[in-house]
């Protein structure tokens, strides 16, 4: 009973909830989630104060726009919404049922969405957000009818990447292809080619020069060595791959290209992460350490500073990456849910 | 040698009255709740359960909803429920599975609250359903929406027979937002589809001989699995069919009882557009089969009483996820024993004790291979010891306090985990409650006041934790403390019968031991009031009844914060002659459809459907006449 009146008092305690003061810009914006309720939050550089907060589906995802954000949902509802920068609500689209948006891009006269479930492309015109012809997939769908369409990329020359998994949902679990496809777009919505890539594309497409894009494929989720980090050459669609599951002990989940290194987190198969730091030129693979046992995100902020996402059950929150000396640092900034998504405009 | 030590440990307590000799030894401790609640649908879990406030139940829009109820805070697999002593919750998915069953079928409820009558030891609670039903009756319904029910019951002094049948077209319209939070325009009210369910089962119980019983249970629910407002599933339908054999043997002054039992129940759910899990080729069947066998010794003396129970079970779980795929059969066994005794120490004080021991061991590696091999647990760890004693002391029968200790061994499900992402884990420990109550009783000639107060603690709760590729798994890590008082009165004066009854409840509930932030359950209000009024007046009877509950949060992050409304019901009752009477019922009389969700800690407010914990919108006013013809009035 101690311990009751104990909690009680506690409880009664507690810090009130934030002020939104949502006339301020945030300097940072990160979307938490315990993948049933969501929650997007606004912070100042260095996370010292936060500055508003905006509820999201659980499963969702924020991508940063030259107006402010567009924020896709899906699971609970299908649906895109866009944002200022000030976090405010500008405009809402309702998005097919079930059709499970997955990516948003925003090229000069409007906005892209993949669909993991429905074979199209969804395109919205930006200045009146009213739907424009959407891009036929059927070309790239498997044969489960869903093409698995997952993150699209604006390359420097105006042309336009999408990663397909092409999973087969036709079973008691999802099987991965023999190939996935990466697809290139004109900026108009015409196909210039589709390339066949390793299986099971997931986590952002990633630029390390003009000539080359890092992916990062799991393949059957399993640790096997023909799966991991590979580069692709636009030029010549030459494909290498740059250190395997084996290697890495679990499967790619995020990563990022920071001052000519990767930072790859991995997902064991005990659920726990890892997170490296590898060299594409020696193809050196250093651990950081540090708690990098459950972090969900990993993202680069302003030239010197990476943050991490750390989704520690009962201690979650962002934490800060001492790349000198490859480690986490132990100073936690506490999110309100586990953090998913940093992202710095 | 268990049941030894504890001999050593008690004192002697009174002999209870009122018992059948059927019953276990502390059967004194449960709650009777009414079976035919008239303010109540008597077809609905829900409405009977919710008699007692410390359960929360979440009103269901479909027959074919899982029942979701907390017990003073534990979650519905933490409930177990009995028929005539046999354990039957966790073949059945813990007390969600109760919604096969229809209410009408049966003769009496007992609650125990955070105990059991015998050898279980659940953290929620038990519900103890007995097959005896008195007399005969018939009782057909039919309802605005077009919910029709048959309820037959006969009985003579060797033979009892139940049958019921429920068959609902789910058809009411609802409020339905699209998903869209922030805009309006496309916000529509249509109706309510694929949420058509039929209920059927009879329940048959022969007096053999002086000594032995058998009794029969067979049903079978189907319908469809209608999803949430916004986001419906169209051609998801489920099935189950369940068949138990029982028979038992028992000394007729009933100190000695045999129970012998055989269950069986078959599931199968068709989602043919994978709108429910995504996956075209799973479309799981399952098979459960139980065989149980139990044995009871009681003894009731002036000065003391006592108890000692024995059972074991096997259960056999086979289960084939989608057509392409073979079966696979898992096995667990279960053997538990146990003893209450109950001495008294002088004439007002009596002590009760009680402590049971078992131990679950798990065969599952045809249900771990059967899975793909990134979801395949890698060791195993098959046994799980469970024991839970506890203590109850009774003064003049007005006061009482008890200190009870609660386990829940997990589930194979938890241990092994499924298709469609669900990892299992084998290295699961039970989980622990223990729970200190009291309450205090004071009775009159036409009154009649009751205090109730506890407080639980719960640890190595078992929470599905999930991961960003889509998958989850079990781990033991949330803690949950809980504390509740509850005030209850009536009175009965002329033609007047009033009852008032409220609930505070305090959670404070952890992630893990390292969560510094405390939460309340989802969809469990802190504050639970009803009033109940009946006025007779001579063929005539008139009901009221009103609930009012505080606000609930939808989630477990507690950030969405659904308003509750108070729900009104009202019964009229005629009776036509000595057989028959006719009522009617208004359920949900002032016609709750929609409500406001507050969207924390923004303070977003929106208006979505009345709905049920898992966001399946609630029809809204309820009119259903009945006819009822009975042997005795």
């Amino acid at each position: 009973m101690k311990r009751l009146f104990a909690l009680l008092i506690i409880t009664s305690c507690q810090a009130p909830s934030p002020v939104n003061t949502l006339g301020t810009p945030p300097d940072l914006v990160i979307l938490e989630s315990d993948y049933t309720t969501g929650l997007i939050s606004g912070w100042t550089s260095n996370f010292e104060a936060q500055l508003g907060t905006l509820p999201s589906n659980g499963d969702a995802k924020i991508v940063s726009l030259s107006n402010g954000y567009a924020l896709l949902e899906r699971s609970q509802t299908d649906a895109v919404t866009f944002l200022d920068h000030q976090l405010n609500i500008i405009h809402q689209v309702a998005l097919p049922e079930r059709s499970n948006p997955h990516d948003l891009i925003e090229i000069d006269n409007a906005y892209w969405i993949s669909l993991y479930q429905d074979p199209k492309i969804i395109r919205l015109d930006k200045q009146s957000y009213d739907p424009i012809t959407a891009i036929d997939g059927q070309s790239w769908t498997d044969a489960d009818g869903r093409p698995e369409a997952s993150d699209l990329y604006v390359h420097s020359d105006g042309t336009i990447f999408l990663t397909v998994q092409n999973l087969d949902f036709r079973g008691v679990e999802p099987i991965a292809p023999q190939t996935s496809q990466l697809i290139h777009f004109q900026a108009n919505g015409d196909i210039i080619d589709r390339y066949p890539i390793s299986a099971n594309p997931f986590a952002p497409l990633v630029a390390r020069d003009d000539d080359h894009l890092l992916i990062a494929c799991n393949d059957s989720w399993a640790i096997e060595d023909h799966a991991g980090l590979w580069q692709f050459n636009i030029n010549n669609q030459a494909q290498e791959l740059m250190v395997n599951e084996q290697q890495l002990n679990g499967n790619i989940l995020h990563f990022i290209y920071h001052d000519g290194l990767v930072y790859i987190l991995i997902s064991q198969l005990d659920f726990s992460t890892a997170l490296y730091r590898f060299n594409p030129t020696t193809k050196a693979l250093t651990t950081m350490s540090g708690s990098t046992s459950s972090i969900g995100c990993i993202a680069e902020v302003g030239k010197h500073t990476i943050y991490l996402c750390d989704r520690t059950i009962g201690n979650h929150g962002i934490r800060q990456l001492d790349i000198e000396n490859q480690q986490v640092k132990t100073s936690l900034f506490k999110t309100t849910l586990s953090p998913l998504q940093i992202l710095y405009p | 040698m268990i049941s030894l030590i504890i001999v050593g440990l008690i004192v002697q307590g009174p002999t209870q009255k009122g018992q059948r000799p059927s019953d276990s030894l502390r059967h004194h401790q449960g709650e009777d709740l009414n079976l035919d609640f008239e303010l109540a649908d008597g077809s609905a879990w829900e409405s009977v359960l919710s008699q007692n406030l410390e359960l929360t139940m979440s009103r269901n829009a479909s027959l074919m909803a899982p029942i979701n109820m907390s017990w003073r805070g534990s979650r519905t697999q933490q409930i177990e429920w009995t028929l005539d002593g046999l354990p039957l919750g966790d073949a059945l998915g813990g007390g969600s599975g109760l919604r096969s069953l229809d209410p009408h079928l049966f003769g009496r409820l007992t609650a125990f609250a955070s105990s059991g009558s015998g050898l279980n030891s659940p953290i929620g609670g038990e519900l103890a359903l007995n097959t005896i039903r008195r007399g005969h009756r018939l009782t057909v319904t039919l309802d605005n929406l077009l919910q029709r029910g048959v309820h037959l019951t006969t009985r003579n002094s060797k033979r009892s027979l139940s049958l019921s049948t429920t068959q609902t077209p789910g058809q009411f319209p609802y409020f339905d937002h699209r998903g869209t939070l922030w805009i309006d325009d496309d916000d529509q009210w249509i109706k309510r589809s694929n949420n058509d369910a039929g209920r059927t089962g009879i329940l048959w119980r022969e007096q053999l001989s002086p000594k032995v019983v058998g009794r029969v249970l067979m049903s079978t629910l189907n319908g469809g699995i209608p999803g949430t407002g916004s986001r419906p599933l169209k051609q998801v339908r489920e099935r189950e069919d369940l068949q138990l054999a029982h028979i038992s043997w028992q000394r007729s002054k009933g100190v000695d009882r045999l129970d012998l039992s055989i269950l069986q129940r078959q599931q199968q759910l068709n989602d043919p557009f994978a709108e429910f899990f995504g996956l075209f080729g799973l479309q799981p069947r399952s098979l459960g089969r139980r065989l149980f066998l139990g044995w009871r010794h009681k003894k009731i003396r002036q000065k003391y009483a006592y108890e000692f129970q024995s059972r074991g079970f096997i259960d056999t779980f086979t289960k084939q996820p989608g057509p392409a795929l073979k079966t696979a059969t898992g096995y667990r066994y279960k053997g538990q024993i146990g003893s209450t005794f109950r001495a008294l120490i002088n004439r007002h004080l009596s002590l009760e004790s009680w402590m049971m021991i078992g131990q679950v061991y798990d065969q599952t590696q045809k249900l771990i291979d059967q899975l793909p091999e990134a979801l395949k647990p890698e060791d195993t760890t098959p046994r799980n010891w469970i024991w839970a004693p506890g203590l109850s002391i009774n003064y003049k029968n007005r006061f009482r306090v008890r200190l009870i200790s609660g386990q829940r061994a997990p589930s194979l499900f938890e241990r092994v985990g499924q298709h469609g992402g669900l990892k299992g884990n084998p290295e699961l420990e039970a989980e622990r409650s223990w729970t200190i109550d009291g309450h205090y009783i004071r009775q009159a000639n036409n009154h009649r006041f009751k205090f109730q107060t506890y407080a639980r603690q719960s640890s190595n709760l078992i929470d599905w934790t999930a991961t960003s590729f889509g998958r989850a798994m079990p781990i033991n890590r949330s803690l949950a403390h809980i504390a509740g008082v509850r005030l209850s009165s009536s009175i009965h004066y002329a033609q007047i019968q009033s009852m008032i009854d409220y609930r505070w409840q305090g959670e404070w509930i952890q992630d893990s031991d390292i969560d510094d932030h405390f939460k309340r359950l989802a969809s469990s209000p802190e504050h639970h009031g009803r009033w109940i009024t009946y006025w007779n007046e001579k063929s005539f009877r008139f009901g009221l009844g009103v609930s009012i509950k505080s606000h609930t949060y939808l989630d477990a992050a507690n950030l969405r914060l659904i308003d509750s409304k108070p729900e009104l019901n009202l019964v009229a009752e005629r009776r036509i002659n000595r057989y028959a009477q006719l009522n009617i019922q208004f359920f949900n009389l002032t016609n709750n459809q929609q409500t406001q969700l507050t969207l924390l800690p923004s303070q977003h407010r929106v208006d979505v459907p009345y709905q049920d914990r898992w966001g399946h919108p609630l029809p809204g006013r309820r009119i259903q006449v009945g006819l009822t013809i009975k042997d005795k009035p």
